[in-house]
């Protein structure tokens, strides 16, 4: 399936106001290990970024203090000016960071359009007792939601599939209904973490053209984690590279592949 | 199935209506209506059935049995429908169930045991005073606030000194316990209570608290009653009963289900069941509530000149609750569905499928399973006033851990997830010990068949078992029997390639 073409202007296409990340020096120590030191990045909505490295390099665990899985041992982390260090996720994800994972976690027995309409923010009409009488508030208002998360489904190509389980969906799907779900949360910075893990060759082409029309159409700030060097350097602005939880370079992906100290660490010998 | 261009959406879901849910709304007070309209009936004649080509077999009489039975059946009903709530559409292995029973049951039974008569000298004023039973579920209200505050306090100092050195809390908790059970120890029968006896005296405080309060409130609450048009009375105050025990029992729910919040699985489930244990414990030692041998109760009755004969069992008095028990089975099951299948309900399956995801998508994972929590014990306070009111007679052991066991083997072999599976399962298990009961007296029924079936709950066990064997994921396994909902969202993809990619 190729990236699909909106077909209605839909108001996501909006970018989300300031909502700058600055990671700023942070630190994260495991014990007696120091899994992360002094990592700074920032990422603007509307950017593509990356961050890649040796497996053990710290990647996750960058991802992990950003979304809240645990806090920083030192540093702070800024969105649009905010501190947002040591929220816990659900408040992140308030706040406009939107996480996808490694190993895809849908809900599994929820259909394709409730995994997406869970995450719609949910107008102030769904209270218990509105719940339990059905008020016509509560009728429309849940239409509202089914309607955004079908329009959603829609721009990345799961219209179709609204109806099915989730966890009946081929690989590549469910990656896309999970980003579908991350983008209801009308994030300003989007995480991948890994997404073409586990993907052929075919899906990965597919999948880079999917991250492109993210950054280009819903106007977020997406940052990367990847092994695949194909797909970040096709799409990425900047790059950054962790080894053993430092940063050793940063830059434009050119830059970092001819940088000899990330040859050594990570990319071995152009071939 | 949903058509792929979403252009051709209309404004408003496929069937969700405005005019739809007035109609649905309006129905189930019907269905309320025509249930009580029956209970009325029965209560006038009990009738014979006799079916002759069955004569040989089988002579049914409809009468108090009957009608017995089928009141139970329609309690665990909702104790089932209501754990099916926690259980199977949350995701919280919750043991405890009975406990909120008891706790709607006790608090209801002793509220109408001392509260509802409305003129001490008539006896057939009973069941009319709604104005006391609510104020003196209010003041207890308050001295359960009061609690909660000086908990609540308790609790954030814990927190706080978390600041000071990480393992302190703990400490603190284990020495704050101490210091508790000293003081109660030391302070118990006292008759003056020294002044550093904290605890003691907090208590103590509280319990002249409630007795202040309702002090003040009661002469007022009884004019309230008696201001109340006849013909109301008696609803009011039924009303008042089971709003006030449901109520009660949901903050019981939510004391559970708050703490428990980080334990998963088994350890959840250790965790209910001690609380369970602790109220039925508490009420072993209250003499207040009757201790172990319990607390007489008057069946709730309509008709002041049906005062119940302990010589005839079959007297129709009780039949009176029954279109209550209908009803509120009703509601419950209503209830219950619309949460089930609804945005909220989506927010609690989500959190049960994966709470990890959930977080990440902005969904607060403490509220939706505290409001199961407190949905499911509110309905199972219900189901305590009923259980109450319809036997005449309350004692703990009717909430101890083999009736939360029952329930929970009601919501799984139903199928966890499934509310007409917790119905059908709910009634069932009620009912199949009385089926097997009756069976043995079956004359036609060779003699060591039916000496088998005198061992009633033997059976049940033994069917209960073949039934986990054959259908391992319950009697509906965690679908409904309503199509309509099955057709949505438990299809399956097509095979790879039949779609056109």
């Amino acid at each position: 399936m190729t990236a699909p073409v909106p077909v209605i202007p839909i108001p996501l296409a909006v970018p989300p106001s300031g909502g700058e990340l600055l990671v700023e020096n942070i630190s994260r120590s495991f014990g007696g290990l120091t899994a992360l030191k002094d990592f700074s990045f920032a990422v603007r909505p509307g950017e593509l970024v990356a961050l890649i490295g040796p497996n053990g390099a710290g990647k996750t665990t960058a991802f992990n203090v950003v979304t809240g899985v645990y806090p920083p041992t030192a540093g702070e982390i800024r969105l649009a000016g905010r501190r947002i260090d040591g929220l816990a996720p659900a408040d992140l994800c308030h706040a406009g960071i939107a996480r996808t994972f490694q190993n895809i976690r849908l809900f599994p027995t929820l259909s394709v359009l409730e995994n997406v309409s869970v995450a719609i923010r949910r107008p102030a009409g769904q209270g218990l007792f509105r719940t339990i009488l059905q008020t016509p508030g509560f009728l429309r208002a849940e239409a509202r939601t089914e309607q955004e998360a079908m329009e959603l489904l829609a721009t990345l190509g799961l219209a179709d599939k609204a109806d099915l389980r989730a966890d009946s969906l081929p690989y590549g799907d469910q990656r896309r209904l999970e980003i579908a779900r991350a983008l209801a949360t009308r994030p300003k910075i989007l995480l991948l973490d890994e997404p073409a893990a586990g993907m052929n060759p075919q899906e990965k082409v597919e999948l880079t053209a999917l991250i492109k029309f993210l950054r280009d159409h819903f106007g977020v700030g997406i940052w990367l984690i990847e092994h695949d060097m194909k797909l970040v350097m096709a799409i990425c602005q900047r790059i950054t590279v962790l080894d053993h939880g430092e940063t050793i370079a940063v830059g434009a992906p050119d830059e970092i592949c001819n940088n000899p100290k990330v040859i050594e660490a990570y990319l071995g010998e152009p071939g | 199935m949903r058509k792929s261009d979403p252009i051709s959406l209309s404004p408003l879901a496929p069937g969700r209506s405005w005019l739809r849910t007035l109609l649905s709304n309006a129905l189930v007070v019907v269905v309320v209506l025509i249930l009580a309209g029956i209970g009325r009936r029965i209560e006038y004649a009990e009738r014979n059935f006799s079916f002759p080509w069955f004569h040989d077999w089988i002579t049914w009489h409809w009468g108090f049995y009957q009608t017995r039975m089928l009141m139970l059946a329609a309690i665990g009903v909702i104790m089932a429908v209501s754990l099916q709530l926690i259980n199977g559409i949350a995701g919280q292995f919750s043991l405890g169930h009975a406990g909120f029973m008891a706790v709607g049951a006790y608090l209801s039974g002793y509220a109408s045991s001392t509260y509802a008569l409305l003129d001490p000298d008539d006896p057939g004023t009973n069941y009319e005073n709604a104005g006391q039973v609510a104020w003196y579920f209010v003041s207890l209200a308050t001295v359960v606030f009061t609690i909660a505050v000086v908990l609540t306090v308790v609790f954030l100092l814990l927190r706080l000194s978390q600041r000071l050195w990480r393992g302190l809390p703990p400490l603190l908790l284990l020495a704050v316990l101490a210091w508790f059970t000293w003081d109660f120890s030391a302070g118990f029968g006292l008759e003056s209570v020294p002044p550093y006896l904290i605890w003691t005296k907090l208590l103590r405080g509280l319990g002249e608290m409630f007795g202040w309060t309702l002090a003040q409130g009661l002469p007022h609450a009884l004019e309230f009653s008696k201001w109340l048009p006849a013909w109301s009375r008696r609803p009011l105050c039924f009303l008042t009963l089971l709003t006030g025990g449901g109520l009660f029992a949901s903050a019981a729910g939510l004391l559970v289900g708050l703490p428990t919040l980080r334990l998963r699985g088994d350890y959840l489930a250790i965790a209910t069941l001690g609380f369970a244990e602790i109220i039925r414990v508490v009420i072993t030692n209250s003499q207040a509530l009757g201790r172990s041998t319990g607390l007489p109760v008057t069946p709730y009755a309509n008709r002041p000149d049906l005062i119940p004969d302990p010589d005839r069992p079959g007297d129709p008095v009780t039949h009176y609750i029954f279109p209550w028990i209908l009803a509120m089975m009703v509601v419950t099951i209503v209830a219950v569905w619309r949460i089930a299948y609804s945005p909220k309900g989506r927010l609690i399956r989500a959190v049960r499928e994966d709470e990890v995801a959930a977080a990440a998508v902005g969904i607060s994972t403490t509220r939706q399973k505290v409001t199961a929590f407190i949905v499911g014990a509110f309905f199972a306070g219900v189901g305590g006033v009923l259980y109450v009111h319809r036997e005449g007679y309350v004692n703990p052991s009717s909430f101890g851990i083999d009736q939360s066991l029952l329930y929970v083997v009601m919501v799984t072999l139903g199928g966890l997830g499934s509310i007409t599976g917790a119905i059908v399962a709910g009634a069932l298990l009620t009912l199949l010990p009385f089926l097997f009961r009756q069976l043995a007296s079956v004359q036609a029924l060779p003699l060591s068949v039916r000496h088998v079936f005198e061992n009633q709950f033997a059976v049940l066990a033994l069917a209960l078992v073949i039934m986990m064997l054959v259908r391992p994921r319950g009697l509906l396994g965690g679908r409904e029997l309503w199509w309509r909902r099955n057709r949505r969202a438990l299809q399956t993809a097509p095979a790879a390639g039949a779609t056109a990619t």
